[in-house]
């Protein structure tokens, strides 16, 4: 298993993923210098919500809804939008994806949270022809 | 023993194929490689919701370095 530094740094690799290093030399930005800005502002990020996270008031946080829910709050969302295949393949992967030890990975709900943010943050795959 | 960590292995495979393909309908620009280290990153405690920030500074960051490119290109 690596640590916390290791895999942000992949994180900051996979997000460079597809740049032309050869002619961003010759314009002065080198690979080095802005993977070192881009761990400074991932962990500038990182460090930002620890601290939001300790001032939050008990009350204004209040209980939120297991990540399985919020998923099945967007396959609603996606019905009224029109998407209907969409949401029952969602709904379909949401009943197959298997629940605590039987998933083999000890942090499924955070795994699910974390896409439950992240949807929507990228466009959708252009249609294929 | 060994069969139980295979069978432990292939697990973790289903599941990671499932999450890939929920990740995808949800749009939520992530590949393989990337769920494979937001999923360890969770496993070792980090927040889902600041990690999630942390995906969106670091597309930023990195769509302004891709930007002129791709008017070049």
């Amino acid at each position: 298993s690596s640590s916390i530094t290791e895999l942000l740094t992949a994180l900051c690799d996979s997000s460079l993923a597809g740049v032309s290093w050869k002619r961003r030399a010759l314009g002065g930005v080198s690979r080095e210098a802005f993977h070192k800005a881009l761990k400074k502002r991932a962990y500038g990020t990182l460090l930002s919500k620890l601290f939001q996270d300790g001032v939050k008031a008990p009350a204004t946080s209040g209980p939120s809804s297991p990540p399985r829910n919020r998923v099945l709050m967007i396959c609603f969302d996606l019905r009224v939008a029109g998407c209907r295949e969409e949401a029952e393949r969602l709904e379909e992967l949401l009943e197959t994806l298997p629940e605590g030890a039987a998933s083999g990975l000890s942090e499924l709900d955070s795994v699910l949270e974390l896409l439950v943010h992240l949807a929507g943050s990228s466009p959708p795959p252009p249609p294929c022809f | 023993m060994a069969s139980a960590s295979s069978a432990n292995l292939n697990a973790v495979r289903e599941t990671m194929d499932v999450l890939l393909e929920i990740s995808r309908l949800l749009n939520t620009g992530l590949d393989m490689e990337s769920l494979s280290i937001c999923v360890r990153l969770c496993e070792q405690g980090i927040n889902p919701e600041a990690l999630s920030s942390v995906i969106k500074e670091l597309r930023k960051a990195s769509e302004t370095l891709k930007a002129p490119e791709n008017c070049t290109n």
